[in-house]
């Protein structure tokens, strides 16, 4: 018997026991239930010396409804070309910045509260913004570091052994945790001529069928209407399931954003242009994806075309959101949602 | 080897005319008589005549004849006397020999032809001559010359004694056959007290071999210099127990510690597949790597502190995919020595320990049905094995080439691609190639002339990985897509060794091949091509009898390329600059030629037989970094009790029954030197002109013999580190280095060790290390990242009978340092929006450490003899009551919650070997 005629049972039985020796199963980055940044747009990921750039942040709280609040999301700008390009160099300049001025808007224009976030790449001072070649092969290039923070209660002082300067606080003065306080940063390059462009779907694609429903990018930030009712053409729906997402007993509807090819980009950057590397994150409320991420189009090897992924469904019926948010290696961020409706 | 031991053994052939001669016809005639002067004849005085009687004078012996000395009863070292009585007619001629008192063993036949030829002036009576018969006594005796006296030995000898293995019981009856370089053979057979001697032997390196019925026979090759007598103790395995022998034959070590596993061992050690390299990990000193890593780290070193050779030749990549397996496979090596501190001043540019790996020669001893010994010593026969398990196969070939040469040639393939594709695939990566990797290894052999041997090697290994990735990672993205590791090594290697005079020995090395890295993943890409030449050549003055001087040159010319495409690493001192996927990528094309010469004079003192000096001064430059670093070391070790006494070697001490329980002080100092990495230096990556590392070793023990087999060795050890190379922020963002780095590791090291006999082998090591750093001037003082405090091995092998071989070992082990993630209240990440990934906020690096790692590995060995082959099959069992020692934390998605995470569940792993 060769090894290639074994039966699949048994490879199946080997690929689940390749993480024997690793911890047990922990969530899915792709189960939606804490308050989540899913993403952030830049309207120009390659920015120019000067240019004015805006910050989109696509956000939901995953949180059971007893526990939610209204949610702040703060920006701060103002850090240019740090040390070694790390967000760690800006620490010293956010440190000096009372988020409390942000939030009663004293904090000017380094700062700022809302979905969206308007700065300019300038350095403050007249500094040049991009700077010398800084290897051979390398195209001189600026760097912005933007930090945002979505807290679920209120910001504040970083809380003892924080090695973040900010901290979130719920009205009894009580640290909240992960579940409701997101923290980052977005970095924003800028190159005299190079541009990028956002790698944006067109819409999602639920069991094969474009979405009706779906919404792209910009367009998801504001509040969604009802789904419409299942056996409306391009309507999501699916049946739900006993095993509440068991990917195994619980049957997948193959999920995936409508892409089109013209997204790739060369990215010349450095030496010898390749293509920009592509990949897509899947998230969801309720149920379960098979894949949470998967690979759109590689650096060497080209478009992938298998990049969709499963939906199982949950075991309660109702409404699930769901996203596809699709990234290249160069900042540039896209994304599509749609409402799931999970019938009885 | 004792100097005293140096009897230089002649033939000296000395006869006696007695007092008795008888004319025919003449009773009880007076005798007289004389042999010729010169070194080696003796006279007797004949007794004065009666003045009444007839003057008779007695024959004159004018011309003597040195008989032949029996060649077996030279070797043996037999003494013989041979009463004759000769007929000498009246012209002075011996018309006939008569034996009185024989002695055999041919020394009758060589007195009797001898004598057949003398030449006396005849007998007179009262002046005229007349036939007489006369005795004459023919004595046959190996004599020492006087010192003074003494010319300059130009010959060598060796002498052994042969025990059963495992007892203390003489082997006698035993073949022992030399075959000098020249491929002459000679014989002899041990004695009552298990002893052979072997005298005037040409220096140079000589093929012992031994045999036995009953007992496997078993070959070692030794080195016979001019001047010097080698004591060797051997030990034969019974036939019906095992297939390997255990031969020791140690020269003194020029180290403090030298650790030596044989070859069994290596095979045996449980839990390491038989593997070469993974059995150092249960030695003193070597702490367990972090993780599945192949990583030799020695005395609270980093792993790139350590150097492995083959014979010499620096090997680029000792382990297939991270540990698998190492790329010398166990089957063709004669042992390895490991030195974990104070080495030798022939090793250089690293400051944590040297493994040097010993190819063996190639086989061609002939053997008899069920691998029985044969009666003569037959060479020109081939051997050969194959071996499959569950990560490889290999197969092995050796045997004679025709014109004198020798050739052994072996090579091994993993199929894990066989199975792993299939299982990547159902978890969805799309491979290209799988994991897949093969090493391969030739040697041919000849003895150019009686006092040299030179060697023929090539070796070399591959790796290579290729998967197409289609779901990334949620830490980071970039691990995704095409990804490409292949790392692989061609080396070719001549080496030569010679007695070149009297006193005067070489050995010589060179070496080039190819070294080549590739790794590519998503927008990253690294690629080194490395031609690396190395040269050897040590020259070894025997200028006393108690002093040898060892003049040596290490020379490395490494011409290179590199290829880097990558963003910049992370600033010291300073968290993960996040997800490299979305960062601009720095490319570098650089190539260029290393060039590290190296030259070392090394004594090797015995002012008296148990006190051992060896100072040494090693120079290095490294053209890289521009630096010349001076090491002067010395090390030393004293018997306060030798194993043997007045002079005795040990093989005489053990049959004489008076050998003692050796105990040894050793200690040593050092400076070791090693130059920066090659990045370190770089014009891009780093800052030209740095300092070598520098380390200060100091080390001293006891080794206490507590029986035969038994010894325990203490060994403590501090090693002081200064102007490490030291890693700062960087004016351009990337990074600077420095020689600011300070450090020490100290520790103490025990091993209880049962040496390998018949049946058993095994050892108990403990030890208690500690490692620090302090990276930055007024920085605080850190554990290093490979610290660890406590590390006890207990393992041993024993043999059933019925060719069953049983092994088990067991560790209990501190845990490796982590680098522990921020909890509540703290955050635990940033968002790196970019790229969609968390980056942990951690506290400082390795700052925690894992919970206790314990763990038993069990190895059961079954062996059956045929004919003509035999076959093996081996159970070995890692993790046998399967632990979850906790190996690391996995994290949520966003570093809020860890779970711990467990090492390799139990792992049962199979082999089979069939060999001729």
């Amino acid at each position: 018997m060769t090894v290639h005629a074994a039966p699949r049972w048994l490879f199946t039985a080997l690929a689940a026991a390749l993480p024997l020796g690793c911890g047990a199963d922990l969530p899915s980055s792709s189960s939606v239930e804490q308050l989540r940044v899913l993403a952030v747009q830049k309207d120009a990921p390659y920015a120019r010396p000067g240019q004015e750039v805006t910050l989109r942040m696509l956000w939901t709280d995953g949180r059971p409804e007893h526990a939610r609040g209204p949610v702040q999301v703060a920006w701060f700008s103002g850090c240019f070309n740090p040390p070694g390009d790390s967000y760690f160099g800006c620490y010293p300049q956010l440190a000096q910045l009372d988020p409390r001025d942000c939030v009663t808007g004293s904090g000017g224009a380094r700062c700022g509260l809302g979905d969206t976030f308007t700065f300019s790449m300038t350095p403050p001072g007249g500094a040049p913004l991009i700077l010398p070649q800084r290897s051979a092969g390398l195209t001189p290039y600026g760097l912005a570091v933007v930090f945002f923070a979505a807290c679920g209660g209120q910001l504040g002082p970083p809380p003892p052994g924080g090695a973040f300067p900010l901290g979130c606080y719920a009205p009894s003065g009580e640290v909240v945790g992960s579940e409701g306080f997101v923290a980052g940063y977005s970095s924003v390059y800028a190159y005299e001529d190079l541009q990028n462009a956002n790698p944006s779907p067109s819409g999602l694609l639920f069991g094969g069928v474009p979405a009706t429903t779906s919404c792209v990018d910009a367009g998801c930030l504001s509040p969604r209407p009802e789904a419409a009712r299942c056996g409306e053409p391009g309507v999501p729906c699916i049946s739900a399931c006993a095993d509440d997402g068991d990917t195994e007993s619980c049957p997948g509807v193959d999920v995936a954003p409508l892409l089109d090819r013209s997204i790739v980009e060369r990215d010349s950057a450095v030496g010898e242009a390749s293509e920009e590397q592509i990949w897509v994150s899947y998230f969801a409320t309720r149920g379960k994806l098979s894949q949470p991420l998967k690979l759109v189009n590689d650096a060497t090897r080209g478009w992938v075309g298998d990049y969709g992924t499963q939906l199982h469904a949950p075991r309660e019926p109702g409404p699930l959101e769901l996203w596809a948010v699709v990234r290249d290696n160069r900042g540039g961020v896209g994304w599509t949602h749609t409402r799931v409706i999970v019938q009885p | 080897m004792g100097s005293s031991r140096r009897a230089r053994v002649v033939l000296v052939a000395r006869a006696a005319l007695l007092l008795g001669l008888s004319a025919p016809g003449i009773a009880g005639a007076q005798s007289t008589g004389a042999v010729p002067g010169g070194s080696s004849g003796a006279a007797t005085t004949p007794a004065e005549p009666a003045p009444t009687a007839p003057v008779i004078v007695a024959p004159k012996l004018v011309t003597f004849v040195e008989a032949k000395y029996p060649e077996a009863a030279l070797r043996a070292g037999r003494q013989a006397s041979v009463l004759l009585k000769l007929t000498v007619d009246a012209q002075g001629k011996v018309t006939a020999v008569e034996l009185l008192e024989p002695a055999g063993e041919g020394f009758d036949e060589a007195a009797v032809a001898a004598a057949q030829a003398f030449v006396f002036e005849p007998a007179t009576r009262d002046g005229k001559p007349f036939a007489v018969k006369i005795p004459y006594r023919y004595d046959f005796k190996l004599l020492e010359p006087p010192p003074a006296e003494e010319p300059p030995p130009s010959t060598g000898e060796l002498h052994g004694v042969l025990y059963v293995a495992g007892t203390q019981q003489p082997l006698a009856g035993a073949t022992v056959t030399l075959t000098a370089p020249d491929g002459s053979r000679s014989s002899w057979v041990t004695n009552d007290e298990g002893r052979w001697s072997a005298a005037t032997l040409a220096p140079g390196t000589y093929r012992v071999s031994l045999e036995a019925e009953g007992y496997q026979p078993t070959t070692s090759e030794e080195l016979v210099v001019a001047g010097e007598a080698a004591d060797i103790t051997y030990r034969l395995v019974p036939v019906s127990e095992e297939f390997e022998v255990v031969v020791q034959g140690e020269r003194p070590p020029r180290e403090v510690t030298r650790r030596t596993l044989e070859r069994r061992e290596i095979a045996r050690v449980p839990g390491t597949g038989g593997d070469a390299l993974r059995s150092l990990e249960s030695l003193p000193g070597v702490a367990r790597p972090p993780g599945l890593a192949g990583l030799l780290i020695v005395r609270g070193s980093a792993p790139q502190d350590t150097q492995t050779f083959v014979d010499g030749t620096g090997v680029p990549l000792i382990y297939h995919f991270g540990g698998l397996s190492s790329v010398i496979p166990t089957e063709l090596l004669e042992q390895i020595d490991f030195y974990p501190g104070n080495f030798s001043s022939q090793y250089g540019r690293v400051n944590g320990g040297i493994v040097d790996v010993r190819l063996r020669r190639p086989n061609t001893k002939c053997t008899g049905p069920y691998g029985k010994p044969l009666a003569t010593a037959e060479e020109g026969c081939f051997h050969g094995l194959a071996q499959v398990d569950l990560i490889d196969a290999r197969l092995m070939l050796e045997g004679p080439l025709g014109g004198g040469w020798t050739f052994m040639a072996a090579g091994r393939r993993s199929w894990v691609d066989a199975w792993l594709k299939p299982v990547l695939e159902e978890a969805g990566a799309g491979v290209t190639t799988a994991p897949v990797y093969y090493d391969f290894q030739l040697v041919a052999e000849t003895a150019p002339s009686r006092h040299s041997r030179l060697s023929l090697r090539t070796f070399g290994s591959r790796d290579r990985l290729e998967v197409l990735i289609n779901t990334p990672s949620e830490r980071e993205p970039g691990i995704s897509g095409n990804i490409t590791f292949e790392t692989g090594f061609l080396t070719a290697q001549a080496l030569y060794e010679a007695e070149l005079a009297r006193s005067v020995a070489l050995r010589s090395m060179l070496s080039a091949g190819h070294t080549q890295l590739t790794f590519s993943v998503s927008t990253l890409n690294f690629q080194l091509d490395f031609y690396p030449v190395e040269a050897r050549n040590e020259f070894a003055f025997r200028v006393a009898r108690s002093a040898t001087l060892n003049l040596g040159m290490d020379m490395q010319v490494a011409p290179y390329d590199v290829y880097v495409r990558a963003p910049p690493p992370p600033r010291p001192g300073e968290p993960s600059p996040g997800p490299f996927i979305t960062r601009p990528s720095i490319e570098r094309s650089t190539s260029g030629t290393g060039f590290r010469p190296a030259w070392y004079a090394e004594a090797e003192l015995t002012p008296t037989r148990k006190l051992r000096i060896v100072p040494g001064l090693r120079l290095d430059y490294a053209r890289d970094s521009g630096q010349t670093d001076l090491s002067p070391r010395l090390n030393a070790r004293y018997d306060l009790v030798s194993s043997s006494e007045q002079g005795l070697s040990e093989a005489e001490a053990y049959a004489a029954g008076v050998r003692q329980l050796r105990t040894t002080l050793k200690g040593g100092v050092g400076l070791y030197h090693q130059p920066p990495q090659f990045q370190e230096t770089d014009r891009v990556f780093g800052t030209p002109r740095l300092a070598s590392n520098r380390a200060l070793h100091y080390a001293l023990g006891v080794e206490q013999e507590l029986s035969r087999h038994l010894e325990v060795g203490v060994e403590g050890y501090y090693k002081d580190y200064t102007q490490l190379v030291s890693a700062a922020p960087g004016a351009a963002g990337l990074l600077a280095y420095d020689n600011a780095g300070v450090g020490a590791a100290y520790g103490l090291e025990t091993l209880l060790k049962y040496k390998p006999d018949a049946r058993f082998f095994g050892w108990l090591a403990y030890t208690l290390a500690r490692s620090v750093r302090t990276d930055r001037p007024g920085g605080s003082e850190h554990l290093f990242r490979f610290d660890q405090t406590h590390n006890l091995t207990l393992l041993g092998s024993y043999r059933l009978g019925q060719g069953w071989e049983v092994g088990a070992r067991f560790r209990v082990i501190s845990g490796n340092l982590y680098t522990p993630v921020l909890g509540a209240p703290a955050l635990s990440a940033l968002y790196a929006a970019d790229a969609g990934a968390y980056i942990p906020l951690q506290a400082a690096p390795y700052s925690e450490r894992l919970p206790l790692f314990h763990q038993l590995d069990l190895r059961v060995d079954k062996r059956w003899q045929f004919p003509s082959w035999r076959l093996n099959a081996y159970l070995d069992v890692q993790n046998a009551y399967n632990t979850s020692t906790v190996q690391g934390f996995d994290y949520t998605f966003d570093y809020s919650k860890k779970v711990p995470r467990s090492g390799l569940p139990i792992i049962p792993s199979i082999g089979v070997r069939g060999e001729f």
